[in-house]
């Protein structure tokens, strides 16, 4: 008989590249579930477009997550099984209630990947630390206080600086780095708080090592990712640019902290997935347990992605009571999940901050997370993943260039050292190239001391580079270690084709190398390529008869729509039966039941991340279109705000053939709205055709747009006052309402004729709200409206 | 420098050099360690072999003497994916190119590891050489190489020698002991007296112990009849516990019968069932040789451990006899601490075996 499982958790409504994480994992989590036999019931928050892409309406419910909502939803679809996917504090505090009430008495449900204990472990710091107390573990030096006098007291036992945060029960708080007595008071003064506070010793320059364990039902563990922060513990996480695998900690160190999280997986019976964050001091041989989360971290998401280890479906397996060694994915493969992972290769996840322009990116660091975004990189070596790394952030030319920071004196320098703040690495590459002891900067930063290694060799090649001009021997050495051909023709001041004719003639070529651990998975695995330049024969690429190359954006809501639009080109492409190939640094595989081949850089593609919008380029050698390139861009919504004023505005996407063939989506139109100086709130919603718009739109390209094939027109008052040559963030509303638009798109594009019949499925909208700071970083939070889509209405 | 890496089917990869600028030949082997590169290198299971090691080498704190399994390592080079610069470092004492050229170890990095690992698995393991040029007559040389087969002679004590405690007496026959065997005996008290490969039952029993162990070793058990022949006359009269090639010459004194790997079991991540539990460990392996499974028949041995990965028999248990064994390294070093129980059921062992002795 079928099980109704109920899905649940919100995906975060600001959007970030994690809601893009997050989405992907329901998807996988969704496809795995039904494929299984499993009635699968949506419940969330937000619409999610990844899983539109295949669910059916009936079984979306998108409403708020409280313990009403969820009881309603338990007995309207007769929920057996619930699997909570993601960190969402909301989430288990709702389950966390739904638990103790007496209508889960009367209706039991079956929680996957989580159990109580780890429930309450994750929900609750208090709890957390009196359990790794009661099994003999080391504790940070904390208290409950309730008020300044008592923290105080405590400061003046444990001395600065220490981390504190206010104990509030319902709403999760965060934590704030205090080293003198007038932050403290400040801190309280700021922060009134009736359930007191947390005060905490600070252990800012220990190391962060986050692991991932998964356990089955038998008790059998498999300690599947590890990574490493290269910044100090005080800055968050999310903010700080890691690494897998963990490279600086000894074997003997690693053992240890293995040892104790499959310890603590045996105790807490974890079935599923669980993720510890460790802060380990080598100086004094110690280590504690921050935090275990057995949910979903989106944050290490694309870093086991990198790694081709099938999460997600494994996660679900396990979960419905499979055996670790015998898993079976979506490909249909019955795989041995309990591998502890041997990548051939590292990978760092850099984090990005939402700003139009990188001169606005000013942001301060601490125990708050304030990226939006992330770029993933993998490369043969730790140089290769800095310097791809750097080039992806747009921050190459600033340091082995323009060397930004050359007008600084050396004690400016220092200042900027104990500054934590994102332009702090161009200071720490100044520092380094001016002769400043590693172990000064490391005194002063607490950056990892391997990676400032790194950063030193790379700057003295780099030197060396521009002073010895012609040496092949250190042109081999600098692309081993990730200089391209871009960067090296700079420095020798020739051109990238000359650079590329010269390692041709040394052998040294650009290789491309599967992501997966090779001696370690075989079926199942995830793949995706990244490029390296190596001594060795170039293998000739298979020749795709589509190629679709994306380049990372600054701004995450284009980035998230372009992720959709670029998923749903490649269904249909390979729906038609062509061969794929997917190119940049956004894009990667999901899951092992798609075949595309995607490459995860590409050395060759110049940087995109604060460009006014995202560009997705096509190239096509099919039968129809042989050798022909175009591209689709998604346009940022900073970049065309300037177009309205009071009143609403109306978009119409268009797309025409050679024979002026016209295919009209159904209008959006949207109202921008200034709430405050720095927020805005900008409402979109699909409309019907109306005749006026569609004869002044159809004039319009008619007589001034002839020959351009897609774009999108906005009229005001019936009138086209732009023409934008691609599409704006509302794409993705373009897209549900039209369900024919990818299909008429590729069509005309290829030059294959096409029904241009226009069905349309529903109306709705969606508010997205921009909140402008004055450190220059700006937010959008995405609301949808009316979700007409979703018929399981409660 | 450029340095080559010639596989005996004429396959080539370039590289750059590292360690000592000598040119060598030898077995490949593929490790997966993820850590412990000290542990490794020195292992002398590694005897005359080429390992490659898969994962990015970072960490650039050196090699660190507390790792070390044994004195001279033996191995005839190391293929690397990458080396950080630092561990080029002149200055350094311990530094990754300063260990081994002091240990007189030729090596190459910045090779395409993922297209030699492939190529081995493809086509199994075969010899390499790592040589200054890629010409024809590296590849002849390369050819003509006859592997050695007194490997274990070579690594093996040639006395005995006490790692002395106050617990039970075991002896330990070098087939080319990891100290990390010694390490683990130490932390059980065990009072171990350590004796070369060819040790005979009337000198091993002379000592004696309450047990005995068979180590861990480099190449091909049928290349050490004597030491098969002592384990057949100690087998019942002692607790034996055999480890890596110490299991083999136990599963072959009893009558099974072994084969070669394709590409063998050589790294510190690979998980093994527990075959009554059915719970899965992660352990270091290092052995190109298995046990046929057929021959089991022909012997008084159950299976207790087998690899997830491709079924390999990991684990034996006489049925009447004290007598266990793994193939897997149960020691660890480097790797998982998940098997180091095998060693509490050994003293537990060798307790039941006095206490039914004693009665």
């Amino acid at each position: 008989m079928t099980q109704n499982l109920l899905l649940m958790g919100t995906t975060t409504g600001l959007a970030t590249s994690e809601k893009l994480e997050q989405e992907k994992a329901l998807y996988i989590a969704w496809q795995l579930l039904t494929k299984r036999g499993y009635r699968v019931i949506f419940y969330t928050e937000n619409r999610e477009a990844f899983v539109n892409l295949r669910i059916d309406p009936q079984l979306l419910v998108v409403a708020e997550i409280n313990l009403h909502n969820l009881k309603k939803v338990i007995q309207k679809f007769a929920i057996e099984l619930i699997l909570p996917t993601f960190s969402s504090f909301n989430t288990l505090l709702t389950i966390k209630s739904f638990m103790k009430t007496d209508f889960y008495q009367r209706h039991p449900v079956k929680l996957i990947n989580l159990n109580t204990q780890t429930l309450k472990l994750t929900i609750s710091h208090h709890a957390l630390n009196t359990f790794l107390q009661n099994q003999g573990f080391r504790l940070i030096e904390h208290q409950l206080v309730p008020d300044f006098s008592a923290a105080q007291k405590f400061v003046i036992k444990q001395g600065f600086p220490v981390i504190i945060r206010s104990s509030n029960k319902e709403i999760k708080t965060y934590w704030n780095t205090i080293s003198t007595i007038q932050q403290l008071q400040d801190f309280f003064e700021a922060n009134p708080s009736n359930d007191g506070y947390e005060v905490e010793r600070s252990i800012n320059n220990f190391k962060e090592i986050t692991m991932v364990i998964i356990g089955d039902k038998f008790a059998n563990q498999a300690v599947v990712y590890s990574s490493e922060d290269v910044d100090p513990i005080g800055i968050h996480s999310t903010d700080s640019i890691s690494v897998t695998p963990i490279f600086s900690i000894s074997n003997t160190m690693y053992q240890r902290l293995r040892d104790a999280v499959l310890r603590l997986c045996h105790l807490l019976k974890i079935v599923g997935m669980c993720t510890f964050h460790l802060a380990v001091d080598e100086a004094t041989n110690s280590f504690y347990i921050l935090e275990i989360s057995p949910l979903f971290q989106s944050k290490i998401l694309p870093m086991i992605e990198s790694l081709g280890y099938p999460l997600f479906e494994v996660v679900c397996e396990v979960g419905l009571g499979q055996r670790l060694q015998k898993v079976e994915t979506l490909s249909g493969a019955t795989i041995n999940a309990a591998v502890e992972l041997t990548p051939n290769h590292i990978t760092a996840r850099f984090p990005i901050w939402q700003t139009i322009t990188q001169k606005d990116l000013v942001n301060n660091l601490g125990p708050r997370k304030t990226s939006t975004g992330a770029i993933i990189v993998n490369g043969n070596n730790l140089e290769t993943v800095v310097m791809k790394g750097l080039k992806a952030c747009n921050l190459q030319e600033a340091i082995f260039l323009k060397h930004l920071a050359a007008s600084l004196s050396d004690e400016e320098i220092e200042v900027r050292l104990f500054t934590k703040n994102v332009q702090r690495i161009i200071a720490v590459c100044e520092a380094l190239d001016r002769g400043f002891e590693i172990a000064e900067v490391q005194s002063f930063t607490k950056y990892n001391l391997t990676f400032l290694q790194t950063l030193q060799y790379l700057l003295q090649l780099s030197n060396q580079l521009q002073g010895q001009k012609g040496d092949l021997t250190l042109l081999i050495q600098a692309q081993e270690a990730g200089f391209d051909d871009q960067l090296l023709a700079q420095l020798w001041q020739i051109t990238p084709q000359q650079i590329k004719q010269i390692r041709q003639q040394l052998r040294l070529n650009q290789i491309q190398q599967a992501t997966p651990a090779s001696f370690d998975i075989d079926q199942g695995a995830v793949l995706n390529y990244y490029s390296s330049y190596l001594q060795d024969p170039a293998k000739r690429p298979p020749n795709y008869q589509i190629t679709l190359a994306n380049e990372q954006n600054a701004d995450v809501l284009s980035n998230y729509e372009m992720v959709m639009l670029t998923h749903r080109l490649i269904h249909h492409f390979q729906a038609d039966g062509f061969s794929v190939a997917v190119r940049g640094n956004l894009l990667n595989n999901l899951d092992s039941l798609n075949q595309t081949d995607f490459y995860t850089d590409n050395l060759e593609v110049s940087n995109g991340l604060y460009n006014s919008k995202n560009i997705l380029r096509l190239h096509f050698n099919t039968q129809e279109k042989h050798n022909q390139n175009y591209q689709l861009a998604i346009y940022n919504l900073w970049s065309y705000l300037h177009l309205w004023d009071a009143e609403p505005l109306q978009e119409v996407v268009f797309i025409q053939d050679q024979n002026q063939q016209l295919w009209l989506a159904s209008p959006i139109s949207s109202q921008l709205t200034q709430i405050t100086p720095q927020r805005w709130e900008f409402v979109a919603l699909s409309g019907k055709h109306q005749s006026q718009i569609v004869q002044q739109a159809t004039a319009y390209i008619h007589q001034i747009l002839p020959t351009v094939k897609f774009g999108t027109l906005f009229l005001k008052n019936d009138q086209v006052i732009q023409f934008l040559p691609g599409f704006t963030t509302n794409i993705g509303l373009t897209q549900e309402v039209n369900t024919n638009f990818i299909n008429v798109l590729i069509h005309v594009l290829m030059g294959i004729d096409s029904s241009f019949a226009n069905n349309k499925v529903g109306y709705f909208g969606r508010k997205v709200t921009i909140y402008r700071q004055k450190n220059g970083l700006y937010t959008s939070r995405i609301k949808y409206l009316t979700t007409q889509l979703s018929n399981a209405s409660l | 420098m450029n340095k080559y890496l010639i596989l005996e089917d004429g396959t080539t990869f370039q590289g750059d050099a590292i360690g000592v600028p000598s040119i060598s030949t030898g077995e490949l082997v593929i490790s997966n360690n993820l850590s412990g590169l000290e542990n490794t290198i020195t292992d002398q299971t590694y005897n005359d072999q080429i390992i490659v090691f898969v994962r990015p080498f970072v960490d650039t704190g050196g090699m660190n003497r507390d790792d070390y399994e044994a004195i001279a390592p033996s191995c005839k080079g190391v293929i690397f994916n990458s080396v950080p610069a630092s561990q080029f470092s002149v200055q350094d004492p311990h530094s990754l190119n300063n260990f081994l050229k002091k240990r007189h170890i030729p090596g190459i990095t910045n090779i395409n590891i993922q297209r030699l690992a492939q190529h081995i698995k493809t086509h199994g393991a075969m010899k390499a050489s790592i040589m200054d040029t890629a010409d024809e007559h590296a590849r002849d040389q390369i050819r003509a190489l006859v592997i050695p087969r007194d490997r274990v002679k070579t690594v093996s004590t040639k006395q005995p020698y006490p790692n002395p405690n106050v617990g039970f007496k075991i002896a330990v026959i070098d087939l080319g002991l990891k100290y990390s065997i010694l390490r683990q005996l130490s932390i059980r008290k065990c009072d171990s007296i350590v004796l070369p490969y060819n040790a005979t039952a009337t000198d091993i029993l002379d000592l004696d112990p309450d047990a005995v162990v068979f180590t861990s070793g480099p190449g091909n058990p049928q290349e050490i009849p004597e030491t098969l022949k002592t384990c057949q006359q100690l087998e019942g009269q002692l607790p034996i516990l055999g480890i890596g090639l110490g299991h083999l010459v136990v599963a072959l004194a009893n009558g099974a019968e072994i084969y070669h790997m394709a590409y063998g079991h050589h790294g510190s991540n690979l998980s093994t069932v527990e075959i009554a539990t059915e719970n899965i460990e992660f352990s270091n392996h290092n052995h190109n040789y298995a046990i046929e499974p057929q021959s089991m028949s022909q012997t008084n041995f159950f299976i207790t451990h087998r690899c997830l990965a491709d079924n390999v028999i990991e684990g034996l248990r006489h049925r009447s006899d004290p007598t266990m064994t793994v193939q897997f390294q149960p020691e660890a070093a480097p790797g998982t601490h998940d098997a180091l129980y095998i060693f509490d059921e050994f003293i537990e062992m060798i307790t039941s075996f006095k206490q039914g002795k004693n009665l």
